[in-house]
C-alpha cells in the first residue's frame, strides 16, 4: 500500500507539473517532470519488489509463555520472524500487549534490515497486574520502504496467544514465592501431619466397601451390622467462599477487597495442596451460591481448576445473606468442612442464630475475613473530597464494628484485613486446627 | 540541519538571482519596502526553531494574501506604505517560496510542489524586471501581480492554436536563471533521497503505547529471562536510501532531460508526451499495486480468545 506520505508525494508532483506545464516554460516543466518520475518509480518499483510476498514469506513464532500467568510477575515476551523473501527488506514488527500487561522492558516492536533466510528476533517483558483472560497478539509484520512512501502490512496466521492470568501462590507450586516469604518460624505456625485420626466420631452401617478391622462387632446384631467412624484430622476438607456483591469491588483495580481475597484463597489453596491429603473447594456468592466448585483432593488439575475460576472472579449485582448462605452450604456439603469466608458482611443477619446453630451441628467450622473497607477507599488527588472521604471511612468503621461484634456474639472467628491483603490471617486460621496458633 | 533541507539550498541561487535582478529594477527603496523583504524572510526564523516556525510565515501570507487580492480587484495605484510593504514582498518573493520549500522535508509532496512554485515565483519576478525599470516597489508588486493572468491569456492562446511568444515566463533571460532552476532540481531530486526524520516508520496500524514502567525501576528476571532479552536484534533505522534508488534517480534525470531536448525540437508535442508519461507512470503505480501475492501453507490456527486451554500443566 501506498502510505499518507507517498499520497502527499504524488499530488504535490502532480500539482507541480500542472504548475510546470501552465508556466510553459521548459525547464520548469522539466525539473515537476524529473520529480514525478523519480517519485512514480520509487513506489512502483518497491510493490514490485514485495508486493508478492504471502503467507510463505514470513513465519512467525511466539516465544512459548505458560498459558496461565502469575500475577505481578515479570515475564519476557517475544516473537521469532524468519523472512523468506527473494531482496533484503526493512522489516517492523510488532506485537499487541493488553493494557493489563505494563511492559517493563523494551517496546513491542522492533525494526531491522532482514535478508533473505533471516531472522527477526522481538524481545520485551512485561508485568501481567491484573487477574483475568487476555490475549496476546496478533502480530502486525510491515516490510518498509525507507523513504516511507509504501509499506507492506502482513499479517502472520496463528500469532495470537491466549493468556490467563492467575494469583501467583497457584502457579508454580514448587516456586511459590509469596509463600515463601512466610516461614513457619516467622508465623509460628506448625503444619503437622499427624496420619490417620483416631478419635471416634459415630457408628454407622455396614457398607460392603467397608474394611472388616472397622467393624464395631459388640454393637453389631445379624442382620444388622455397625462400623466405627473416626475423625480424619489431617484430612481436612476446606471450602473457599468469596462474596462477589458490588461491595468487595471497593479499592483501586488489583487491590480491591475482592483482588486481597482472591489472593487470600489462592494462598489457602496453595496450603492446602502441599499437605497433600486434604481437600480443597470453592464458592461464589452474591444473591445466593453463584459457583460451587465441590471439594477435591488438592492436586494439580484441582489447582488448575482453581486457578481459572479465581482468575476469572469478579464483582456482581446482588445482596449478601449470610443465614442464606449457611444454610445452602448446609445443604450441599456432605462431609465436616471448614469454611473460609471473604465477604465484607453488609447484609442482613436476620436468622444468623438458628443457621449457624445448625450449620455447626453438621460439623461445619465458619472462618470469616473482613476488609475493611475504609481502608480500600483510594485518597483523593485534591482535598476538596477529604471531608466526605473522612464521613465515609468513620460510617465505615462503625458498620464494621457493629457486623464484627454481631458475628462474634455468635461465636464465629472474625478477622478483619486491609489493603494490605490477608495472607497472614489466613495462614494463622489454616494453622489453628493443626495444632498451631490458636486463631 | 538534515540531509533533506542541505540538499534543497541549492534553490537559494535561482531565487536569489531572480530576487536581485527584481530589487535592481524597482526605483527608490523606502523603510517599508525594506520591511516587505524582511516579512518574506522572516520564516528563516523556523530554520533554526522550530517553536518560531508559524510565526514567521504570519507577516508574509498575509501581505501576498493582500497583493493578490488588492491588485486583482483594481489596477490602480496602491497608496502609502502599504505599496512598500508589498513591493517588499513581492521582489522577495522566490527567497520566501523557497524558504518553505527547505522548511517542509517531512512532506516529500509539499516539497516538490513549493520546489516549483518557488522556481516559477523567480520567473515571474524576473518576467517584471525584464520588462524595464519599475518606478516603485508599488507598481512592480502590481506587475508582479498581474503576471499569472498574463500568464493564463497566453495559455489559453496556446490551447486554442495561437502563438507562445507573450507568455511572460518565456520573457526571460534565459541562461543563468534556466541553469540555476536546473541545479534547484537536482537538488530537490536529492532532497527526495533524504530519509524521514523522527517519525515512526514502525506504525503499521496499532496503536503504540510507550512502556508505562521506566526502565530501571522494575527488574526482577531471572538469569534465563535477561539471557532471553539479550537474544533480540537490535533496533535499528534505515539511514540511505536503498541502493536500487539510484535507478529511480538516473530515470528521473532522463525524463527530466528528455523533457528539455523534447522542448528544445518540437514545443508543440511537449505538452502531449508530459501528459502521455504521466498516464503511463500513474497506471504502472495502479498496476503495481494489484501485483498477486503468493499464496502460502496457512499455519495451523491457536485458540485466540478466551481463558487458557483446560487442563495445560501449569
Amino acid at each position: 500500500m501506498i502510505t499518507r506520505r507517498g499520497w502527499g508525494a504524488i499530488l504535490g508532483a502532480l500539482l507541480a507539473l500542472l504548475l510546470g506545464v501552465a508556466a510553459l516554460n521548459p525547464v520548469v516543466l522539466a525539473v515537476a517532470t524529473g520529480l514525478f518520475v523519480f517519485l512514480a518509480i520509487e513506489i512502483s518499483r518497491f510493490h514490485v519488489a514485495y508486493g508478492g510476498l504471502g503467507d510463505d514469506s514470513i513465519h512467525a513464532e511466539r516465544l512459548p509463555l505458560p498459558a496461565r500467568l502469575p500475577a505481578n510477575s515479570e515475564l519476557v515476551a517475544g516473537v521469532d520472524l524468519r523472512y523468506d523473501g527473494r531482496a533484503p527488506a526493512w522489516i517492523a514488527l510488532s506485537d499487541v500487549v493488553p493494557e493489563a500487561f505494563p511492559v517493563t522492558v523494551g517496546p513491542p516492536r522492533t525494526v531491522a534490515r532482514v535478508e533473505p533466510g533471516g531472522t527477526l528476533r522481538l524481545r520485551y517483558a512485561f508485568r501481567p497486574s491484573l487477574r483475568g483472560a487476555y490475549v496476546l497478539g496478533p502480530v502486525g509484520v510491515a516490510i518498509l520502504d525507507p523513504l516511507g512512501l509504501s509499506r507492506i502490512v502482513l499479517r502472520p496466521p496463528a500469532s495470537r496467544r491466549a493468556a490467563t492470568v492467575v494469583p501467583a501462590a497457584i502457579v508454580a507450586p514448587h516456586v511459590r514465592p509469596g509463600l515463601a516469604l512466610f516461614s513457619r518460624e516467622a508465623l509460628g505456625i506448625d503444619l503437622p501431619r499427624r496420619g490417620y485420626g483416631t478419635e471416634f466420631r459415630s457408628l454407622r452401617p455396614y457398607q460392603p466397601f467397608d474394611d472388616v478391622r472397622h467393624m464395631a462387632w459388640k454393637r453389631s446384631r445379624p442382620p444388622t451390622y455397625f462400623v466405627r467412624e473416626f475423625e480424619q484430622e489431617s484430612r481436612q476438607t476446606v471450602l473457599a467462599v468469596l462474596d462477589l456483591t458490588p461491595s468487595m469491588g471497593a479499592g483501586l483495580a488489583g487491590e480491591s477487597a475482592l483482588d486481597r481475597s482472591v489472593e487470600a484463597a489462592s494462598v489457602l489453596a496453595a496450603l492446602v495442596a502441599r499437605q497433600g491429603e486434604d481437600r480443597i473447594g470453592l464458592a461464589t456468592v452474591s444473591d445466593g451460591i453463584f459457583q460451587f466448585l465441590e471439594p477435591r483432593r488438592a492436586g494439580e488439575l484441582t489447582l488448575v481448576r482453581l486457578g481459572d475460576n479465581l482468575a476469572m472472579v469478579a464483582p456482581r449485582p446482588g445482596e449478601f445473606h449470610l443465614p442464606k448462605l449457611l444454610d445452602e452450604l448446609r445443604e450441599r456439603l456432605t462431609s465436616p468442612t471448614h469454611v473460609y469466608l471473604f465477604s465484607t458482611l453488609t447484609g442482613p443477619m436476620t436468622g444468623l442464630h438458628p443457621a449457624v446453630v445448625q450449620f455447626r451441628r453438621k460439623g461445619h467450622r465458619l472462618r470469616t475475613f473482613v476488609p475493611r473497607l475504609s481502608a480500600f477507599y483510594p485518597e483523593p488527588e485534591e482535598t476538596t473530597g477529604l471531608a466526605a472521604l473522612d464521613w465515609a471511612r468513620a460510617q465505615e468503621r462503625r458498620r464494621l464494628d457493629w457486623t464484627l461484634h454481631v458475628t462474634r456474639s455468635e461465636g464465629i472467628v472474625a478477622q478483619a484485613f486491609d489493603r494490605r491483603g490477608a495472607n497472614g490471617v489466613v495462614l494463622r486460621a489454616y494453622g489453628a486446627p493443626r495444632g498451631g496458633l490458636g486463631a | 540541519m538534515n540531509r533533506a533541507r542541505f540538499a534543497l539550498l541549492a534553490l537559494l541561487p535561482a531565487a536569489g538571482y531572480a530576487s536581485y535582478e527584481g530589487a535592481r529594477s524597482v526605483g527608490p527603496w523606502g523603510l517599508a519596502a525594506a520591511i516587505g523583504v524582511g516579512a518574506a524572510l522572516l520564516p528563516l526564523l523556523g530554520l533554526a526553531r522550530d517553536d518560531l516556525d508559524v510565526l514567521g510565515w504570519i507577516p508574509g501570507l498575509f501581505l501576498g494574501t493582500v497583493l493578490f487580492v488588492l491588485c486583482g480587484v483594481t489596477v490602480s495605484p496602491i497608496p502609502g506604505p502599504l505599496a512598500g510593504l508589498i513591493g517588499g514582498w513581492a521582489v522577495a518573493a522566490p527567497l520566501f517560496a523557497a524558504i518553505a520549500a527547505i522548511g517542509s522535508d517531512r512532506a516529500p509532496g509539499r516539497r516538490v510542489f513549493l520546489l516549483v512554485l518557488a522556481l516559477l515565483a523567480g520567473l515571474a519576478v524576473l518576467a517584471v524586471a525584464s520588462a524595464g525599470p519599475a518606478g516603485s516597489p508599488g507598481t512592480f508588486a502590481q506587475a508582479f501581480a498581474q503576471v499569472p493572468k498574463r500568464q493564463a491569456l497566453a495559455l489559453a492562446t496556446v490551447l486554442t492554436g495561437g502563438s507562445s511568444l507573450s507568455a511572460p515566463f518565456l520573457a526571460v533571460p534565459v541562461l543563468p536563471y534556466d541553469a540555476l532552476a536546473l541545479l534547484a532540481g537536482a537538488g530537490g531530486l536529492v532532497g527526495l533521497l533524504a530519509l524521514p526524520g523522527e517519525g515512526e516508520p514502525e506504525a503499521i496500524g496499532h496503536d503504540l503505547r510507550r512502556p508505562d514502567v521506566p526502565e530501571g525501576t522494575y527488574r526482577s528476571l531471572l538469569v534465563e529471562g535477561r539471557s532471553r532479552l539479550a537474544e533480540a536484534t537490535p533496533n535499528e533505522r534505515p539511514t540511505s536510501a536503498e541502493p536500487a534508488a539510484i535507478v529511480s534517480l538516473f530515470a528521473a534525470a532522463l525524463a527530466a532531460l528528455g523533457s528539455l531536448l523534447g522542448a528544445s525540437f518540437d514545443p508543440d508535442w511537449l505538452i502531449a508526451g508530459t501528459a502521455t508519461l504521466v498516464i503511463a507512470l500513474l497506471a504502472a503505480i495502479l498496476l503495481s499495486l494489484k501485483l498477486p501475492r503468493r499464496p502460502g501453507a496457512r499455519q495451523r490456527p491457536r485458540p485466540a480468545t478466551g481463558a487458557a486451554p483446560a487442563g495445560e500443566p501449569l
